[in-house]
Order: structure tokens, then sequence, then C-alpha cells
């Protein structure tokens, strides 16, 4: 290198090596030495902020997990849930908590340990924060030497005492809505709280009271203390009430206290207090009163309230059955200012509602309950035990006296019973006295009849019962009947004896209970009739009718010899209807290309039309027709007979004169010989005289289309009555043969002779 | 940086790498908060609760990216540092070595979650999401095989065992 530097003339600078001074790279190391420093510091702090590991037994963990569940005291993180085992019985939950270090204190003799929750209901809601971090275990009141074992409890320990607070027990039979922490009021001053509720070894709910110190001397002797709902409605006479007594009592409910002026001594600390429940109860402080009752219905210890003078000064505290005397004894306690009234000869009866036909009493008592009304005597001296009045003496015997008695019978009496009431013509006479089966075993009832009216009631009346409610239906008429008020909660009796005359009736007659208006108006011998098919017809239900009047009802429908026969009462005044030759036909709803009949039927269910006959002579058996056209029959008209051997003409099919309709059939028999067939059919009353001995009819049925030479016709009729149809002509004779008469024969040919078609007589109208 | 200087480094940080992965992976990086129960998830424990919740291919990426890659890597380093200077195996340092250059950038992934997570996780009562301390020493541990892995360049596998001497 010297040889270079010293030699100028050399033109290339080669540069010269140089040994660099070897750098300590030793430094880097400060790389894993920081790294190790921290971790190890880390690590460090960890282990230094454990306290002591401390296990605690519970009955159960719910919602408790390894590493993850924290152990609480006053709201912080005093340590952590390390395990969560059980014991080797599988009988508790062991968790071991290892505390932190600032923590270990807890790790002493008498630390209570409990497990956080949730607890929602109206009156309490705690726990809210275990709802976002978790079920926790807490802990509170550490003290004593350390221990590393601990029992768990189930439940967060009692509020603990504060100093100067005294304790109060009060005792209630139930003590419902009131919870830990409610408020104790006196005069409407929060004095204290509810520290605990408890049974005590008979069963009785014994509650806590923790009183403020500045209250002490409120709290008396002569106190007494009574709960307060959450919240009160009562229902008066008054309308509604609603009673609340502060935001607080809305949700946990409360006591109340209150010595009412009657100065006492200061109540000593753990006195015992009956809990009432209500305030009127609580003021109600006199002697206890007993009072004996037959018949206790409607009383309820610690509402019913005893009244004078209409004034409740007093209430029913306990009711105890006496099973010697059978008697119920109740326990009365008075305003202690009014316990004078209280004499030997004063007078307790229970006032309850009472409805009857004579009178309605006690209305008062639907809303406010039974009560018991106080009607003091005259003595002078007290009593406390008395002999109550449970009622207003027997109604019934009572009644029984006063009018005629009847006995009406039925198959079957639903609601009917005691009290309902008889009615003639809408005014109420009588009323039911009883129930009861007669020695058939068949019920009846005995109703009396009061004096009064015991004259409306005649050998021919009728009894029928009243529904509570009535719906009619009929062709474009929906009714709903509620007869009075009282028939609606009990349905009555109706009678009425229809314009017939009769004896007045004796006591003790006997009377059949029919089940409707109509069916007691059906008063005549029984008409049978028999139909071939009794579709539709129901007992009491299906109604006779002429000209579209119900005048009878069907009674009994039963089938004899393979024909449906039924029984059938009809009105008073419908005789007419039992002439031999009357016509009976069941109508029910019919829809053809001819029209829609009995469509009222649809509704009102089937009926039973019929038209008397002409003859003098009376039946009371009747073969019903299958169909009726009763317009025609109403018009009295003529009636043929048309033979044919053979013809597809059927039931409804009209006769038709010079494309009018005159007539229809009515009935298609075989003829007596079976070689043919026989139609019946009638003429309406108006067009009778169109048929003549002479006449000659025809089945027109079938497409009657003629092409003339520019129109092609087709007889629309024969389209609308694919049933068949008959045509008819007279033939034109000077003097015309004589009118047919009813019941003629007459051959019907299948087709008409061309001629007939060209018969034109003039008839006359008659 | 002079090549013994770069291994030098390159060694000094594998070794913090393997000082740090066990806080790393041990201390929770995080703490979740949800209605009813907290959770300190660790590393692991996060893709746990990935993989519970239904996020398979994310718990697979992430459980990739920030366990298993973090360990071979430190396996690779050292295996690297291992023959260094040593003329075996050339070919497949070269590509262990390439592989790594690439896989680093990855490794993050686990800290962009956590940091994504705690600036969304944020509800209040309903939900929350907290960093704690193992997401330092995670971080420490990613950036140590990150620069070890990036300061190691590829000639030096070339480099004869007495070029360090010299």
């Amino acid at each position: 290198m010297n040889h270079h530097k010293n030699n100028p003339s050399d033109p290339i600078d080669h540069g010269e090596v140089v040994r660099v001074k070897k750098r300590s790279s030793a430094w880097v190391w400060i790389f894993p030495i920081l790294a190790a420093a921290s971790a190890g510091w880390f690590f460090y702090q960890e282990i230094d902020s454990m306290g002591p590991t401390i296990e605690v037994y519970f009955e159960e963990t719910p919602g408790i997990f390894e590493g993850k569940t924290r152990l609480t005291y006053r709201g912080v993180e005093a340590g952590i849930i390390q395990a969560v085992t059980l014991d080797k019985e599988l009988g508790n939950v062991v968790v071991k908590i290892r505390l932190k270090k600032f923590a270990a204190g807890l790790a002493s003799r008498d630390t209570v340990f409990w497990i956080e929750r949730p607890v929602f209901n109206i009156a309490e809601m705690t726990g809210i924060e275990s709802i976002v971090v978790g079920n926790s275990i807490q802990a509170s009141m550490p003290g004593g030497p350390p221990c590393l074992s601990f029992r768990g409890q189930s439940k967060p320990p009692l509020v603990p005492l504060k100093p100067g607070y005294f304790t109060v027990n009060i005792e209630g039979r139930k003590v419902p809505f009131l919870n830990k922490g409610a408020p104790v009021y006196h005069r409407g001053i929060t004095a204290g709280f509810v520290r605990s509720k408890t049974l005590d070894a008979t069963g009785n709910t014994i509650i806590e009271l923790s009183i403020a110190p500045e209250f002490r001397s409120t709290v008396r002797t002569t106190s007494r203390f009574w709960s307060l709902p959450a919240s009160r409605l009562s229902l008066g006479q008054h309308g509604f009430e609603i009673d609340i007594e502060g935001i607080e009592a809305l949700i946990q409910g409360a006591i109340s206290y209150d010595h009412f002026e009657r100065e006492g001594m200061e109540a000593s600390a753990n006195l015992l207090f009956p809990l009432l429940p209500t305030e009127f109860a609580a003021q109600c402080s006199g002697s206890p009163l007993k009072v004996d009752f037959d018949d206790g219905r409607g009383l309820l210890p610690g509402q019913t309230t005893v009244n004078y003078l209409g004034y409740p000064i007093g209430f029913v505290e306990t009711m105890q059955i006496d099973p010697s005397t059978s008697s119920l004894e109740a326990t009365i306690r008075l305003d202690p200012s009014l316990d004078s009234l209280a004499r030997e000869d004063s007078v307790f009866r229970i006032v309850r509602p009472h409805i009857s036909i004579e009178q309605i009493s006690g209305l008062d008592t639907l809303l406010t309950g039974a009560y018991i009304s106080l009607e003091p005597g005259s003595s002078e001296s007290l009593a406390t035990s008395f002999r109550g009045v449970s009622s207003e003496g027997n109604t019934s015997e009572a009644l029984a006296d006063s009018g005629l008695q009847i006995i009406l019978r039925a198959d079957e009496l639903p609601g009917l019973g005691n009290g309902t009431p008889l009615l003639h013509k809408g005014i109420v006479v009588g009323s039911v006295l009883e129930k009861s089966l007669d020695d058939d075993g068949m019920p009846i009832l005995r109703a009396v009849i009061d004096h009064a009216y015991s004259a409306t009631v005649s050998e021919q009346s009728r009894f029928w019962r009243v529904a509570a409610t009535t719906v009619k239906a009929g062709p474009g008429v929906l009714e709903v009947e509620v007869e009075n008020l009282k028939s609606l909660l009990h349905g009555g009796i109706a009678f009425d004896s229809f314009g017939a005359k009769g004896k007045t009736s004796e006591p003790d007659t006997e009377f059949r209970l029919y089940r409707t208006e109509a069916a007691a108006k059906a008063v005549s011998s029984p008409v049978r009739i028999q139909f071939k098919n009794g579709r539709g017809l129901a007992a009491w239900r299906t109604e006779v009718r002429y000209l579209g009047i119900p005048v009878g009802l069907v009674e009994k429908v039963e089938t004899k010899n393979g024909a449906v026969v039924a029984t059938v009462r009809l009105d008073q005044g419908n005789d007419d209807l039992l002439r031999k030759g009357s016509i009976y036909s069941i109508v029910r709803p019919n829809i053809s290309l001819q029209g829609i009949t009995g469509l009222e039927t649809l509704i009102s269910g089937v009926y039973i039309e019929c038209i008397p006959g002409d003859s003098t002579q009376k039946t009371d058996f009747f073969v019903g027709r299958p169909t009726i056209e009763s317009e025609d029959f109403l018009h009295g008209g003529l009636t043929i007979q048309l033979t044919a051997p053979e013809t597809p003409i059927t039931l409804g099919s009209p006769i038709v004169y010079r494309g009018i309709t005159i007539g229809s059939i009515v009935e298609r028999n075989l003829t007596p010989d079976s070689r043919g067939i026989v139609l019946t059919a009638t003429i309406d009353r108006q067009y009778a005289r169109l048929v003549r001995t002479n006449t000659r009819f025809w089945n027109s049925s079938g497409l009657q289309a003629s092409l003339g030479f520019l129109k092609f016709r087709i007889d629309a009729e024969t389209i609308v009555s694919p049933v068949g149809r008959i045509s008819m002509g007279t033939p034109d004779s000077a003097p015309l043969d004589p009118k047919a008469k009813s019941g003629a024969s007459y051959e019907l040919f299948s087709a008409p002779e061309p001629s007939w078609l060209k018969w034109n007589p003039a008839i006359p109208e008659d | 940086m002079t090549d013994r200087t770069r291994i030098a480094v390159s060694r000094a940080l594998l070794a913090s790498a393997v000082i740090l992965y066990l806080p790393a992976n041990a201390i929770p990086v995080m703490t979740i908060s949800l209605p009813g129960q907290v959770d300190d998830l660790t590393v692991l424990g996060g893709v746990e609760e990935l993989y519970t919740s239904g996020l398979v291919p994310v718990a697979g990426i992430v459980f990739l990216a920030s366990i298993l890659v973090p360990f071979l890597k430190i396996l690779a380093l050292a295996w690297l540092h291992a023959l260094q200077g040593s003329d075996r195996q050339r070919r497949a340092r070269l590509i262990i070595h390439g592989f790594l250059a690439k896989v680093g950038t990855w490794a993050m992934i686990d800290i962009f979650l956590l940091s994504v997570l705690t600036a969304v996780g944020q509800l209040g009562v309903l939900a929350s999401v907290q960093p704690r301390e193992g997401a330092f020493f995670f971080c420490a541990l990613i950036l140590s095989t990150y620069f070890s892995a990036e300061v190691y360049k590829p000639h030096l596998i070339w480099q004869e065992s007495p070029a360090e001497a010299r």
C-alpha cells in the first residue's frame, strides 16, 4: 500500500484496503432481553396479585363458569373462579376461588358468599348487572379468623340491621305481595321497611319490620298494622275508585300502621302485632263479638262489614264452623267507640241481594257484597255473644200460602226452577215453588198463582215454556225476542186458554207443560198424516200451514208400515182442515227450471201445507201428497184424470191451452189394472170452463220447431219445461158440449191429429 | 449494515420471538363482554370462538396466520441460522426464505382483527371488546419474526463459513 502512495505516476488509484475495526454487535441482544424482562414482569404481576385460594360449597351454581365468573365484593372484582367441581358425594358444588391479593381479607370465617343472579318479578328487580356480566358470586361481611372453606348461601343475606332501628314483628294468616324492602308507612310517611318475611312454627307469616329510630314513639301498644295492597280498585255505587299509595307501594306493596289516637304505651321492641287486611279493619279494634249464623253465604272474613244505619262500623274478622251446634261463628269487631251498640238484644242480620216477584231488596249488596246489619236493642247490658239472623224468612213458604197451587208436568224441565215466573198475557201472576220428580219419575213443577190472578187459570189453560231468548227466522225476518229480564235469567212459564172458556181451576190441578207456544196452542185431537217420505219433519217444530199461516204443529213423527206418519195437532177453529179430502203435503225447497218454490223453508225448515177438502165428513187420517201446487188447489180447480198406455209426462207438468198454463199434473200413478198410466191433473178454476166432455188432451212435449220460408222458429216453452207438457183442444161444435165434471177421465194422446190444431171454439165466460 | 450485523440482529430477534411465543399465546389478547358473559380470549381462544360461532374459514385463516405460521417461522429461521455458512441445502433454504418473506405480512391478521373488533364492538352494555396485555406480546412476537426474516437477506445463504470470521 505504501508502494502505491509513493508512486504518483500510477494513474489508477486502486484504493486501499483498510482493516475496519471490528464493531461489536452485542447491542442486538437487547431485543431478547427486553422480551424476557417484559414477559417476566407481566407474569410476576399476575402471580403477585393473587391471594389465597378458597373453597365455597354451594347447593347449586347456575351460571358459574371456571375462569369466567368473578367473585365480587362491594362491586369490585375480588377474585376469579378457578374450578367448579362436585364433591365426592355429589351433594355439593365446590367452587375454588382464587382471591386477589387485596381481597385476601375475605378469607375469613364470617364472610358470606352467595350467587347473584337476576331476579325479576313485579316486586323486585335485583341483580340487573348479572344480566350484563353474567351470574357472579358475591361476598359480604368479612370478619373473624382466617378460613379457607365456606358454605355458600342460596339467597342474598338480609339487609343488615342499622344501628338505632328497632324491630317490630307482625303476624298474619297470609301476606301476599309484600317483599323484603317494602316500605312501612305511618300516616303516609315512610317510617321503616320490611326486613324479612318468614313462617313461624304454627304456619303464620311473620313479618319483621325495621322502624327508623325517629319513629320509635309512633309505635304504640295500641298500634294497628295493615297491609296496603299495591293498588286497590274498588267498585262502589259511586263508581270506580283507584287507590295507589305510592309508586314504591305500587310495585312492592306496603304496610301501614297507626294508633288512631288511642294512646297506649310505647311499644317495646319485638312485640308481635296482628296484620289486618285493610285500614278499615285496623280502625275497628273493638272487643271481639261472637255471632252465630245458620247460613254464612256471602260472608267474607276481613271484608264483610257490619253496618249500622247503613254506615259501616265494623267488620267480620274470622269465621269458624262450630260442628257441635252446626252453625257458623263469626267474630266481629266494631269501632271501639261504638262497642256500646253490642247490647244483649241487638240483632245481627245478614243482608243479601234478594229478588223475588214480590220485591227486590238488598240490591246495594250486589255491588258491595253481603253485609251484616246491626239493629241495636234497647237493653242496657252489653253482650259479646249473639245469635245472628241469616235470612229474610222463608219466602217460598210465604208464597205457597198466597195463592192457587197447580202442578205442571212435562217430559223434561230444563232451565226452570224455583222462582221461575208464571206469566199470563205478559203479566207475572205466580211463580214456581219447587221442581221435583213424581212417583213415576216424571218431573213435575209445583207452581203457585197469586190469589189476585187465580181466575186466569181455567181447566182449558195451556201452559208452555218461555225460553230466555227466542230466535225466529223466517223469510226475510230474523227476530230475536228477549222476554223480560227475569225470564232472561230463568226462562219462564206462560199460560193462556186461547179463548176457550172453562171452569176456574181447582187447587192442585195438573196441567201439561208444552214446549212452545205453538205447541200449546195446537189443541185439537191428533190428526195422523201419512207421508211416503218424512224428510225434514221434526216433532214440535214442523208447522202445519193453511194459506201460509201456521195453524198447527207436528207432535210426533214415526214410521209405520214403511211410511211416515206424522201426528199433528191443529189450533182451535181449524175444523175445516179435518174434512175428508183435505190435502196435506210437505213443502220443501224446490228449484227447477219451472221456478223456485218453497224457498222460505230453507230458513224455517219444511212445513206441511194443507188445503181443506169440501166434504162434510171428517176424519183424522190423511194420506199426504208428495207435491202440492197449492195455488191451483186453493182456487178449487177442476180435477180430471188422464190415462195413457205410456207417457213421459211427469209430475208438475203444465197443461196449456193456446200457450197459457191452465193447470198441472199433480199425481202420476198406474191404472188399477196396471196396464197404463193415470195422471191426475188439476185445472185452475177460472179455466175449468175450457174443459168439455169432448175435449182432447195430447202430449205436446218435445222440441217443437217449424221451419218456415224465411224463419226458423223453436217453441221456447218446450225448452223450459223438459218435464213435459200437455196441450188440449175442444172441437168446434155449435152448442158446446157440457163442462167437464171433477174426476172425469180422458185419454191422453201421444200426438195431436192435424185437424185438432185448427179447432178454435168460442167458449164464453160463465 | 454488514452481513454480520444482519445475522446478529436476525438471531437476536429470533431469540426474542422464542421468548415471546409463550406469553403471546398464554395471556388473553382481548376481553369480550356480551350480555350474561364476560370472556377473556387468548389467540387460540379467539380461534375457538370464531370456530364455534360458525366462521370456520376465518377461524382457519386466523389459526394459520396467528399460531401456526409464527411457530413455523421460528422453526424455519432457526433452521436457516443453524445452516448458516454451510453449503448444504442452499436451494431449499432459498425457497424457505422466499416463503418467509411472503407469509410475514399475513401474521398481523390477528392484530388487525382485534383492532377492528375493538373499534366496532363498542355497544355499551350489549357488547364490548377490550384489548388486553396479551395483544402487546403477540404484536411483539409477530414483529420479531417479521424483522428477523426481513433482516436476513438471501445472499447470506451463499456466504461461506470463513467469511463470517473474516
